[in-house]
């Protein structure tokens, strides 16, 4: 009987263990994820409203796996820290993406003015 | 008791079990299949399809640790992190589609700044062209002009000339015209003249035509005393009018003086006498102005009677003198 609740017991142990245990703090991803929010707001992020809400998940996340890793919870941190991470990522893409539209788009006006002239130009010439 | 133990622990186990891994989704793991789902079905499958795997490969850890260990944190979390992973492929999609974009409109401007730089280079071209046509036509037209304006001065010249002469030939003609209203009058005067003398001497002498010309008889009693050469100072009047006649009469004719006589006395004698006479008569009309040269004296004594010698008045005929005008 004793033994049934031995393994019993190993087995909601090594259970535990895959739902959260204790692992060495992650400070490299710390690194990783505060040079991904500085990328981000360097590229303008804090301006593109959409970019600016997963900026702020990222900071806000960071915080938080800083917080756990505080109080030895290095697991719980790791996950914060690649939500932070993937936060910060999207931000800087969703605002590369819209300096990129507005270059675009810039790029579109310059054509239109260009044809505008040309075509004030000839009817210019054409009376 | 001791079987209702085993069951409570099997029961504790399997609740466990439940806890890691049950089939019921989470929040975190719907939104992020749907993301993915979004993601695959947009631009990101041809534009970043290795975000789109990294999502996909996101999206698979999240499926695992849902099957084994369903609703757990960590399910929630790599959920998390698998959305926003399809939602980054979308943005890197959206991103490489705006800077294909960029592209596109740029090399479009370029090749609209070129055409355009063509066609104001064809404008140039065909303006430069039409000037030079422009030009050209001036100048013809300018030639043309010079050209004509040269006949004109020819033309003003060869009119000028033509004008000159004319006026000359006018002037010729009225100088002669006058000329010949003069010579008309002259002639016409001189006609006169003739006419005057013809009649002044008519009165005194017969005027005829013969087939030797016009031949002025005087008669021998008119101009001589009987049987003598000097003329009578009556004569010298009557002979005037002769040479008045002469004057104005076959000027440039031979004139001849025949002395005749009639019958009476040797034929020798008449023949002297009647030789006689006419060179006073020719000398006479001489001293009168009719040129030497042209005038000269025949005597034909009784050789050329004009009347029977058989009667005075005959004689009397016969006695003469003549002037012979030729035609």
């Amino acid at each position: 009987m004793r033994l049934v609740i031995g393994i019993v017991a190993a087995v909601a142990a090594s259970m535990g263990v895959a739902c959260g245990a204790s692992v060495p703090v992650p400070a490299a991803q710390v690194t990783d994820t505060q040079a991904a929010i500085r990328g981000a707001e360097e590229v303008g992020a804090p301006s593109v409203p959409k970019a600016a809400l997963h900026l702020k998940m990222a900071k806000d996340q960071l915080q938080t796996a800083q917080d756990l890793i505080a109080h030895d919870d290095n697991e719980q941190a790791k996950m914060t820290l690649d939500r932070a991470r993937v936060d910060a990522e999207l931000a800087l893409a969703l605002a590369r993406e819209v300096a990129f539209r507005q270059k675009a788009q810039e790029a579109l006006d310059k054509i239109k003015k260009l044809r505008e002239e040309a075509g004030g130009a000839k009817a210019a010439v054409g009376q | 008791m001791k079987k209702i133990q085993v069951i409570s622990i099997l029961g504790a186990a399997a609740a466990l079990l439940v806890g890691c891994g049950a089939s019921t989704p989470t929040k975190e793991l719907v939104d992020a299949r749907a993301a993915y789902q979004e993601a695959a079905h947009g631009k990101a499958a041809e534009l970043v399809p290795d975000k789109l795997l990294s999502a996909k490969q996101a999206l698979d850890k999240a499926e695992i640790i849902h099957d084994d260990d369903s609703g757990s944190v960590q399910e929630k979390s790599s959920a998390y992190v698998a959305q926003r992973m399809a939602e980054l492929a979308m943005a890197l999609a959206g991103q490489a589609q705006a800077q294909k974009d960029q592209a596109d409109a740029e090399r479009q401007f370029d090749q609209a700044q070129e055409q355009m730089r063509k066609q104001a280079q064809d404008e140039a071209a065909r303006t430069t062209m039409a000037l030079k046509a422009n030009q050209e036509k001036l100048e013809k037209v300018r030639k043309d002009l010079e050209n004509e304006n040269n006949k004109v001065g020819e033309q003003a010249k060869r009119l000028a000339q033509q004008e000159a002469d004319l006026a000359a030939k006018k002037t010729e003609l009225e100088q002669r015209q006058k000329e010949l209203e003069a010579e008309k009058a002259a002639r016409a005067l001189a006609e006169k003249k003739l006419a005057e003398a013809m009649k002044s001497l008519e009165e005194i002498a017969k005027v005829r035509e013969d087939a030797r010309g016009l031949v002025i008889t005087l008669a021998g009693a008119v101009l001589f005393t009987s049987g003598k050469s000097a003329l009578l100072p009556t004569a010298k009047d009557n002979l005037a009018r002769v040479a008045a006649v002469l004057q104005q009469k076959g000027e440039d004719k031979k004139i001849v003086v025949e002395g005749h006589t009639d019958d009476v006395g040797p034929d020798d004698r008449n023949m002297r006498l009647s030789q006689d006479r006419a060179n006073a008569v020719r000398d006479y009309l001489i001293s009168q102005g009719v040129k030497s040269d042209r005038i000269s004296a025949v005597g034909k004594g009784e050789t050329t009677p004009i009347a029977d010698n058989k009667t005075q008045e005959g004689k009397a005929n016969n006695r003469r003198v003549e002037i012979v005008i030729p035609k």
